[in-house]
């Protein structure tokens, strides 16, 4: 029992020397989204070529201060290496795989959801009903605990599909689940 | 493993093989059953494990997500799903830095379970759990493990299962085999079984009679058989051991036997031995002569107390290891000493030395010393022994009597020198007395002149036999006298002894008998006087002492051996006898029967001791049996040697003409009808005795009646009633009544007798004692038969006395005699016989006479002076041998003694006549002589032409 606890306890404070709550709280989304990654399945047109890699998307202020470039750094998902962009204009939101809106950029989410529904861009966010408003994976931390909610309509609409596996794990599941 | 195959070994075959089956089948179904069970094992386990990984995998995926998402609520949820699983002890998510994550822990734990901690992947058995470790992975990327543990318990059930099975097949298993084994085995067991039992009936009752049944020929088959042979050659050896074993036994038995026999022997050996030791040690130290052992060193080894005492030490223990060097002084103990050594070395004892030596006193004393070597067993000298002995005692009486010895000798050479002085100086006067006596009275003399002279002759006679006697008794005793050895004719010499008794006999009218049995050799060799002489003297001795009847000679051969024949002579009369206490004195000398037969019979009392000295001489024994009043028996033995030649071997071959001739002997004496009755027979003739003249007329009648008459009638003349004259008388006159010729037999020749018998008609008068080979060729004469070869002309001419018949053949005769007496003597007595005589006085005269004349016949007397006989003899030889030719000479020789004869023949003589010189050995020597000497005419003797 001690050891769980140690356990748990160290998987919160993972990161050496990450600042305060804040900064792991991004680590762990951050080392969400890389999870996300593996959980999702892209059709097939979402990527130029076999070979071109997983981009994961920032738009607007970046939260992750660098962090998600080192959870992501060097892995492979699915046999694509994996990048980080930072987007600065929503049109290059197409060319990301998943995206991340963080909620400095809560003004402008209408507009980029809207941007990215065309495309199989798996929409992650962290702001209140996300998932309802049309973002795929909201994330939600409750008891200092970084839980998602998933929209599987959503999902659906860009032709994103997501793991069984994944959907257990939200904590809230809207739309049709079939 | 030799445990188990000793514990094997006694048991039995069956059990081993029911073991042994037991143990395989058991061991293969174990061998089987676990690796079945392993088998079972490992496919449970393997089960298990991939129950296990199923569950972990479907769990690891689906808890993949969780571990991504850090979602332990659902993970732990997820995990709870095992409850379904009974068997699922606990399982555990941990995370990539291997924190527990989630964990699910059934309901009921067992009390030591504990949750496991991180371990590599994996399955990890342990007694009660199997702990299964996975890695859970999203995307190929490790998010964490899967641990989950389950109980074995399904495993456990399972495998418990399993050998619930597995040991019921199994005793069910060993059940069968046994009971299908004991029955297989059985089968094999069975008739091993049986022959183990005969093998030990076999061994334990020994009856190797009994035998295995037999089966079929497979390999205990073949056991049984072989046992059956093997059985068979025991029985038989056995019986064979069984008689070895007896044997052994009794041989055992035996040898014991004899071993304890041989150990108390030895036991009772050593005892007697130790006696021995004892007795022997007591002898030699009891014994007064020196008695020791030495080595060879010369160093006393055993000595006894005489060797002690001379040698001056107390006791003769003193003496041991010591040599004479310890007494003696050096140089006689040298002396002594290299006298042993070369005795020991050479071997060569010496016995009874007489060793001079002075005693301590400067006394001779004389020791009797011997030394004999001691050889061991290899023949090498281990020492000597001796004996030393004082004879000085009897030294010195040994020298006293060689002087003894001498003297008597002396005495003895004297005597024998008295005796041929006196045979001579006696002889010869005596010689003369008689022989003038005889002379004259062959002159004409009145009667009474002629009855003193022959009282003369007669004491003369008497005179001489005396002296002979006791000259003759003197040179027996003297030891003077040797017995010829000279081939001589038996009968001839006992008929001339008897003859010359005939006349005795008949004028005391005695029967005078000789009967010799045919076996008696007709030749023996020997010496023919002596025995005439023993004759004589048994015969005279009888004839003196009896007064009628007859006295016989009997003479037969005893025991078998006829090469060496011992003679056994008989001269028995009927005379007064010798009183049993006299008989063995009567040999003895000058002793008789009684004191006075001397002077009744007179005597010198030495006939007997010289004829029982003779016949001793001549080899045998001469005893008497007699009775007083009937007679006397006196036997006697002599053992001749076979004459070298045989003649005259057919005296007894019976002329033919006489075989079955009727014969008519007549005779009183029946004795004497008995020697005749036996030579007829043998002859070949019927024999038929008559006692009388009167008998013998019946015979005759009946005999011509029976027309078987009688051939030949031999009768004695002197016979009581009707003597020989009447009963030839009465023949005559019945002259139908025999013509047998008639042989008459008288005890003495009468002059007028045989006219009177010629004119009766009778054939021969014969003169007893009558001898085969004469009555023989008397017969033969008379019936016209030619004489046998070699039987010599009947001596019918008796003994007589001086006056005897013309010889044959003149001779020239050369006498050498030195006595006046001697010389008229022998002169007188040749030239009545025809001869002419020379005389020489001495040897030397002799050889003269021979230079002038030639003689046949030389009378040497020995005892001459100048020349004696020898001498001449001698030189005449001499002349003999140069010029040739060989005059006989006799010695003429007073002497008779030993060696004389052998010393004349030596000399060169042909015979000698012993003086006093009888007419009878003259005649004799003279016939024998001149039937060498040549036919001649008496020629003038060159000396008076």
């Amino acid at each position: 029992m001690r050891l769980l606890a140690l356990a748990l306890a160290t998987t919160f404070v993972a990161p050496a020397g990450l600042p305060g709550e804040t900064a792991g709280e991004y680590a762990v989304k951050a080392a969400f989204l890389f999870h996300f990654a593996q959980f999702v399945e892209w059709p097939p047109g979402a990527f130029k070529d076999p070979a071109s890699p997983l981009t994961y998307c920032t738009i607007g202020d970046d939260p992750f201060r660098g962090v998600l470039e080192e959870s992501v750094q060097g892995k492979i998902v699915g046999s694509r290496t994996l990048q980080v962009q930072h987007l600065k204009e929503r049109e290059q939101i197409a060319g990301c795989q998943i995206l991340f809106i963080g909620a400095a950029e809560k003004k402008h989410l209408a507009e980029d959801l809207s941007v990215a529904v065309g495309h199989a861009v798996l929409t992650v966010g962290e702001t209140e009903n996300f998932a309802q408003d049309g973002g795929v994976i909201g994330f939600v931390v409750e008891n200092d605990k970084v839980r998602f909610e998933i929209n599987v309509d959503t999902a659906g609409k860009a032709k994103l599909r997501l793991s069984s596996r994944l959907l257990l794990l939200a904590k809230t599941v809207i739309g049709n689940q079939k | 493993m030799t445990g188990t195959t000793r514990v094997f070994k006694d048991s039995s075959i069956q059990t081993e093989l029911r073991a042994l089956l037991l143990f395989a089948s058991i061991f293969a179904l174990v061998l089987a059953c676990v690796g079945f069970g392993i088998h079972e094992r490992t496919n449970f386990r393997r089960g298990m494990v991939r129950e296990l990984t199923a569950l972990a995998e479907t769990l690891g995926a689906n808890t993949a997500a969780s571990l991504t998402f850090d979602d332990a609520r659902s993970a732990t949820e997820m995990l709870g799903a095992l409850r379904a699983e009974q068997n699922i002890l606990g399982a555990r998510l941990f995370n990539s830095r291997g924190e527990v994550f989630a964990e699910y822990r059934r309901a009921r734990l067992p009390g030591e379970f504990t949750m496991p901690a991180l371990r590599a992947e994996g399955t990890y058995f342990d007694a009660q759990s199997v702990a299964l470790f996975r890695s859970v992975s999203i995307d190929n990327e490790k998010a964490g493990s899967i641990a989950i543990v389950s109980d074995l318990s399904g495993f456990r059930a399972e495998m418990w299962q399993y050998v619930k099975i597995a040991s019921l097949v199994l005793l069910l298993a060993i059940l069968a085999t046994y009971a299908v084994a004991s029955r297989a085995l059985r089968a094999i067991t069975g008739p091993l079984l049986q022959l183990a039992q005969v093998a030990e009936r076999v061994s334990q009752e020994e009856n190797y009679a009994l035998r295995a049944v037999p089966r079929r020929a497979d390999e205990v088959g073949k056991v049984i058989s072989a046992f059956n042979q093997m059985l068979e050659r025991i029985q038989h050896r056995d019986k064979e051991l069984k008689n070895w074993n007896e044997e052994l036994e009794g041989r055992v038995a035996e040898r014991t036997e004899s071993l304890r026999r041989e150990v108390d022997e030895r036991l009772s050996a050593q005892d007697m031995l130790s006696k021995e030791r004892r007795a022997l040690r007591a002898l030699i130290d009891n014994v007064p002569d020196r008695m020791y052992v030495k080595d060879p060193k010369s160093r006393f080894v055993v000595a006894n107390a005489a060797v002690a005492r001379d040698h001056g030490v107390p006791s003769y223990e003193e003496l041991i290891g010591k040599s004479d060097f310890d007494f003696y002084p050096q140089q006689i103990a040298e002396a002594l000493y290299h006298g042993e050594q070369e005795l020991m070395r050479l071997k060569q004892p010496f016995y009874d030395r007489e060793v001079p030596d002075t005693d301590s006193n400067g006394n001779q004393v004389w020791m009797l010393d011997t030394q004999v070597p001691l050889l061991n067993s290899e023949g090498e000298v281990a020492g000597l022994a001796g004996i030393g002995r004082d004879i000085t005692a009897r030294k010195n009486l040994e020298i006293a009597w060689q002087r003894a010895k001498e003297a008597a000798e002396a005495a003895s050479r004297a005597k024998s020198e008295f005796l041929a002085n006196m045979s001579h100086e006696i002889r010869t006067p005596l010689n003369g007395i008689i022989g003038m006596t005889e002379l004259a009275l062959d002159t004409e003399l009145t009667s009474e002149q002629k009855d003193y002279l022959e009282t003369v002759k007669l004491s003369s006679d008497a005179l001489l036999a005396v002296i002979n006697d006791i000259l003759d008794f003197s040179k027996i005793e003297a030891g003077k006298i040797d017995l010829e050895e000279v081939d001589f004719d038996l009968r001839e010499c006992l008929e001339s002894a008897l003859k010359t008794l005939a006349v005795r006999a008949h004028s005391k009218n005695l029967e005078l008998l000789c009967d010799i049995a045919p076996a008696v050799p007709e030749s023996v060799k020997g010496d023919s006087s002596r025995l005439r002489q023993v004759i004589g003297n048994l015969i005279g001795n009888a004839l003196k002492f009896t007064e009628e009847g007859e006295v016989s000679l009997k003479v037969q051969m005893e025991s078998g051996d006829a090469e060496r024949g011992l003679m056994h002579f008989v001269v028995a009369d009927t005379g007064i006898g010798i009183p049993a206490d006299k008989q063995n004195l009567i040999f003895d000398p000058f002793s008789q029967a009684d004191a006075s037969t001397t002077r009744q019979y007179g005597g010198t009392g030495l006939g007997l001791t010289i004829t029982s000295r003779l016949v001793g001489m001549m080899g045998g024994k001469i005893w008497v049996e007699s009775q007083v009043g009937r007679g006397s028996q006196f036997h006697f033995t002599v053992r001749f040697k076979a004459a070298d030649q045989q003649p005259r071997l057919n005296t007894l071959v019976p002329p033919e003409p006489l075989r079955g001739v009727r014969v008519l002997v007549v005779d009183d004496n029946e004795t004497n009808r008995r020697i005749l009755d036996n030579m007829l027979r043998n002859w070949g003739m019927r024999v038929t005795c008559a006692i009388g003249g009167r008998a013998a007329l019946r015979e005759l009648a009946a005999a011509w009646e029976a027309a078987d008459p009688y051939g030949l009638i031999i009768s004695d003349v002197h016979m009581p009633e009707m003597d020989g004259f009447q009963l030839v008388a009465h023949i005559r006159e019945r002259k139908d009544v025999t013509s047998a010729i008639i042989v008459m037999l008288s005890s003495a020749r009468d002059r007028g007798d045989a006219e009177r018998f010629k004119e009766l008609g009778v054939a021969e008068l014969l003169l007893k004692p009558i001898r085969q080979s004469e009555l023989r060729a008397a017969i033969a004469r008379i019936l016209g038969v030619a004489d046998l070869q070699g039987v010599p002309a009947a001596l019918a001419a008796p003994a007589t006395p001086a006056g005897a018949a013309p010889p044959a053949r003149a001779m020239r005769i050369l006498l050498a005699e030195d006595n006046a007496v001697n010389q008229r003597l022998a002169r007188r007595l040749l030239e009545k016989r025809g001869h002419q005589v020379v005389v020489a006085g001495n040897g030397r005269e002799a050889l003269a006479a021979l230079e002038q004349d030639t003689f046949d016949l030389i009378l040497m007397d020995i005892q001459m002076p100048e020349m004696d006989g020898m001498e001449a003899t001698a030189k005449i030889r001499e002349k003999e041998a140069l010029a040739g030719g060989h005059v006989p000479i006799v010695a003429l020789t007073a002497h008779a003694m030993k060696g004389d004869q052998e010393l004349c023949l030596a000399a060169g003589m042909d015979d000698y006549l012993s003086k006093p010189i009888r007419p009878q050995e003259l005649d004799e020597l003279l016939t024998k002589f001149g039937r060498l000497a040549p036919e001649r005419q008496v020629a003038p003797m060159r000396n008076e032409s």
